[in-house]
């Protein structure tokens, strides 16, 4: 493919393009599970032909005008760090490498907003707006790899969610490269009436409709005080029901987090807490001190049928929350369930009237495949919340790890589809849900599939990927 | 009054877990990860290539065992500069320096080797050292002795390219009234070909370094690799030798003692480069601060300093394995370090050549002591 990489050295930077064999190796994947376990096999994986690393927007655009018109797919890539797959080139071609686009732009504190670069990393911008004593507010686990377009582009949800809002909630603005190489830029404002709200079509479509080269965040002061709590509920259902009524107050804590029956031993046993059986909740409220009295004064009283643990359990939640995340590799890594271990999470959403029956279908669904099963609820809203599962396995063998791993998801999404629920709340589609996309959004699909037939005639963005 | 701290850390522990007696056990952990440790590595930030991540490059090294080595793949597991920042990010507690030097040594076993490594290797068979012929080591050695108890140790960078910091170290050491011993002739402590993979080299290296300090209760070590290298290492390869001791670790305690003259008023402000081998692989922090305190500096410091600073990119033989990439580490921490706008001091000659060369131009804290103290200049 060093025609490819030639080709393209005369549309951007030559030292921004590279066929170097390692680094197409490297960008062969994201941390979707399914292809680390993949990887530790040995199987190898369709990557890029070419990775181009742009440094402006122009450049951006130059590589799309160039794709459209040679029919080249292009695959945005920035931190790498999806977990459905989604920056995969499963069809080769240029590897849209964003981290190149990377910094602050602009921060206005009187409007309390930062534009920055879509490649720019989470912790970085969140630096840049606690030096002003700000708060982007966004603290996904990825958040460690993960870049401000990319939260934008699989409307990724942070933590502290309930409070701030999700990835989509935080944008004022954006830019953005067509397929067809123009670049589309809106004007920043709290809200507007101007027409449908098209930028939307950016949040959540992964790079199938072009790439986000720049977002203009709201930003929020930062906090005054945060206090932890946590509860013991007899089972999950009352733990349901208190949060369902702490969000119908009004409040908007920054973390409800209320795991089910082994999670919640896992969690407690962990720290070394013994304790009655039941259901943990963790809570985390922050901001002005005159809200947080207040928004622990009702959390009090809706978890007035539990046991107060008090702040230990969301002070070790805090401490230990992106830690966490490096369970999962070692059981992909064969350190705790044997040599062809798997794991992974699936995140769903569904209203609070359906949220049990959601629980309980997913749960038989998938345990019959894997060795354990386990869920936590949080992400809240006055109108349901989302179910965060964890699930792990032994298996005997590689195939036998695939082929758990794959009737494990099939079994999850329908039952999750069966019961009521939608199948993702923010980890996004790429190609973990592909599959089933069309069947929960319905005519929805035909509509996207339009829109991306407008908007990229030559079918050259992240192909592939929302079941496109 | 806000009692609020940050809500993100890029960092998971301030303390280096221990080196696990198989430093390749991890490898699978490593390479599963979600890149937990993407925000620390200097050489995937400075270069922006994900085949530098850490997880690519234990994910390398783990094909490797199963596919034998390439030199692409070598040059890939190579690609570490030994600053240890991802390891302080690392919640399952990967030591990727020497995960990267034994996937090194490793694979020279299997007779892929680095070029650089070749080279090293010839050089060190013809002449028995991994450098070039000193220049300055008669210099540096006239007026020690051969029997002192306190031995003082330059190592290859100071002999090769920095005798003004060696000069430094034996006017300071001169004036506070320690006999030392010098050798004319001074070999390699091995670092060099541990960080190339010459195994072998480096015990025969190591060997016959410690042989030449024989006798010494005390080795005074300039550079922090050669302290690492003879603290860390040298038990590793069945070498002994005597107790090691920082170059600015004595000077802090020769200062705090009184041996040197008090320096005269306010130097005004320096900016601080913590070199990583020494503040995050020794573990030596506070010390280069009170010398620069008691040398009467106001010291400036970056974000990123202290056991999270942030590399020069001169570790672990890197300059070695991709000259662009470690310039390119260099020029990073160069730009952050020139903001604070005063004049740099590290304590780690290969950082200080490369800062220099990045457009930093970095002095040894040897050489501002000796200035501040001893009013003279070495170079």
């Amino acid at each position: 493919m060093g025609g490819l990489a030639d080709a393209l050295r005369t549309v951007v930077d030559p030292a921004c393009v590279t066929d170097d064999a390692m680094e197409l190796r490297a960008k062969s994947r994201d941390c979707w599970p399914r292809l680390t376990v993949l990887d530790r096999a040995g199987v190898a994986l369709r990557g890029p032909d070419v990775v181009v690393r742009p440094t402006s927007t122009e450049e951006v655009a130059a590589v799309y005008r160039w794709a459209t018109g040679h029919a080249v797919p292009v695959t945005p890539y920035a931190g790498g760090s999806g977990v459905v797959g989604g920056a995969v080139a499963v069809r080769g071609g240029i590897c849209l490498d964003l981290s190149g686009l990377s910094g602050l732009v602009e921060l206005d504190e009187v409007s309390g907003t930062a534009t920055f670069r879509a490649g720019t990393p989470g912790p970085v911008a969140e630096a840049a707006a606690a030096e002003r004593g700000l708060t982007i507010g966004h603290f996904p686990s990825s958040i460690m790899c993960s870049t401000i377009g990319g939260w934008v582009a699989a409307r990724g949800a942070g933590q502290l969610s309930t409070r701030y809002g999700k990835a989509e909630d935080m944008v004022v603005a954006l830019e953005a490269v067509l397929p067809t190489g123009e670049v589309w830029r809106t004007v920043p404002a709290p809200r507007t009436a101007a027409g449908p709200d098209l930028w939307r079509l950016f949040a959540g479509a992964e790079g199938t409709l072009g790439t986000i080269t720049e977002v203009t965040l709201r930003l929020h002061p930062a906090p005054e005080v945060r206090r932890f709590g946590g509860w013991l509920f007899p089972d999950l259902a009352s733990g349901i029901d208190a949060l369902r009524r702490a969000m119908r107050t009004g409040a908007r804590p920054a973390v409800l987090r209320l795991y089910d029956e082994l999670d919640t031993s896992l969690v407690l046993g962990g720290q070394g807490m013994q304790t009655d059986p039941g259901v943990l909740l963790v809570t985390a409220v922050e901001g002005d001190r005159r809200l947080v009295d207040a928004e622990q004064a009702i959390l009090r009283d809706v978890c007035s049928a539990a046991a107060d643990l008090g702040p230990a359990a969301g002070e070790h939640w805090w401490t230990h929350r992106y830690a966490v995340s490096a369970n999962l590799p070692r059981v992909i890594a064969g350190q705790l369930l044997g040599p062809f271990g798997i794991a992974d999470t699936i995140e769903v959403a569904a209203l609070w009237g359906r949220l049990g029956a959601v629980y309980d279908a997913m749960r038989a669904a998938m345990s019959p495949h894997v060795t354990a099963v386990l869920a936590h609820i949080s992400h809240c809203y006055p109108e349901g919340a989302s179910i965060y599962w964890t699930f792990a396995s032994d298996a005997s063998d590689e195939t036998d790890a695939l082929r758990r791993y794959d009737a494990t998801w099939v079994a999850a999404m329908q039952a999750c589809l069966d019961s009521g629920g939608s199948i993702g709340h923010h980890h996004g589609v790429g190609l973990a849900r592909g599959p089933w996309l069309a069947a929960e959004t319905g005519t929805g699909h035909e509509v996207l599939r339009r829109i991306k037939s407008a908007l990229d005639p030559a079918g050259i963005a992240n192909p592939g990927k929302l079941g496109l | 009054m806000r009692d609020v701290g940050p809500a993100v850390t890029t960092y998971h522990r301030d303390v280096l877990p221990e080196v696990p007696a198989d430093p390749l056990s991890l490898v699978p952990v490593c390479a599963a990860c979600p890149k937990l440790c993407a925000p620390s590595c200097p050489v995937q930030f400075a270069t922006g290539r994900e085949a530098a991540a850490p997880w690519r490059i234990a994910a390398t090294v783990r094909d490797a065992a199963r596919d034998g080595w390439a030199p692409a793949a070598l040059h890939t597991a190579a690609s570490c500069s030994g600053c240890g920042a991802c390891s302080h990010a690392c919640a399952p507690g990967v030591r990727l320096p020497e995960m990267s030097r034994a996937a090194r040594a490793t694979a020279a076993g299997e007779s892929t080797t680095l070029p650089a490594a070749d080279a090293m290797a010839a050089r060190i068979a013809t002449s028995g050292s991994p450098r070039p012929p000193d220049r300055w080591a008669a210099e540096l050695a006239a007026g020690s002795t051969t029997t002192a108890a306190t031995a003082l140790f330059f190592g290859c960078t100071v002999q090769t390219h920095s005798p003004a910091i060696g000069r430094s170290a034996v006017a300071l050491l001169a004036a506070a009234g320690e006999v030392v011993r010098c050798a004319p002739e001074e070999k390699c402590c091995g670092a060099a070909a541990v960080d190339l993979g010459l195994s072998a080299e480096a015990a025969v290296l190591a060997t016959s370094c410690a042989a030449q300090l024989d006798g010494a209760q005390r080795v005074v070590v300039v550079s922090p690799g050669c302290a690492r290298m003879m603290r860390d290492e040298w038990p590793r390869l069945g070498v002994s030798g005597p107790d090691v001791v920082t170059a600015v670790e004595w000077l802090d305690l020769a200062l705090a003692d009184g041996a040197l003259p008090a320096p005269p008023q306010s130097g005004g402000a320096v900016t601080w480069h913590a070199p990583c081998t020494l503040v995050r692989l020794l573990g030596v922090v506070d010390p280069p601060l009170r010398v620069l305190g008691a040398l009467g500096y106001d010291v400036r410091e970056p974000l990123a300093s202290g056991v999270h600073t942030r590399c020069a990119g001169g570790g672990q033989g890197y300059p070695l394995v991709d000259a662009d990439g470690s310039r390119a580490v260099a020029m990073v921490r160069a730009n952050e370090l020139t903001t604070l706008a005063a004049p740099v001091v590290s304590a780690c000659p290969q950082a200080e050549r490369m800062l220099t060369s990045a457009g930093a131009p970095t002095r040894d804290i040897l050489e501002v002591a000796a200035e501040r103290l001893l009013g003279r200049s070495t170079t």
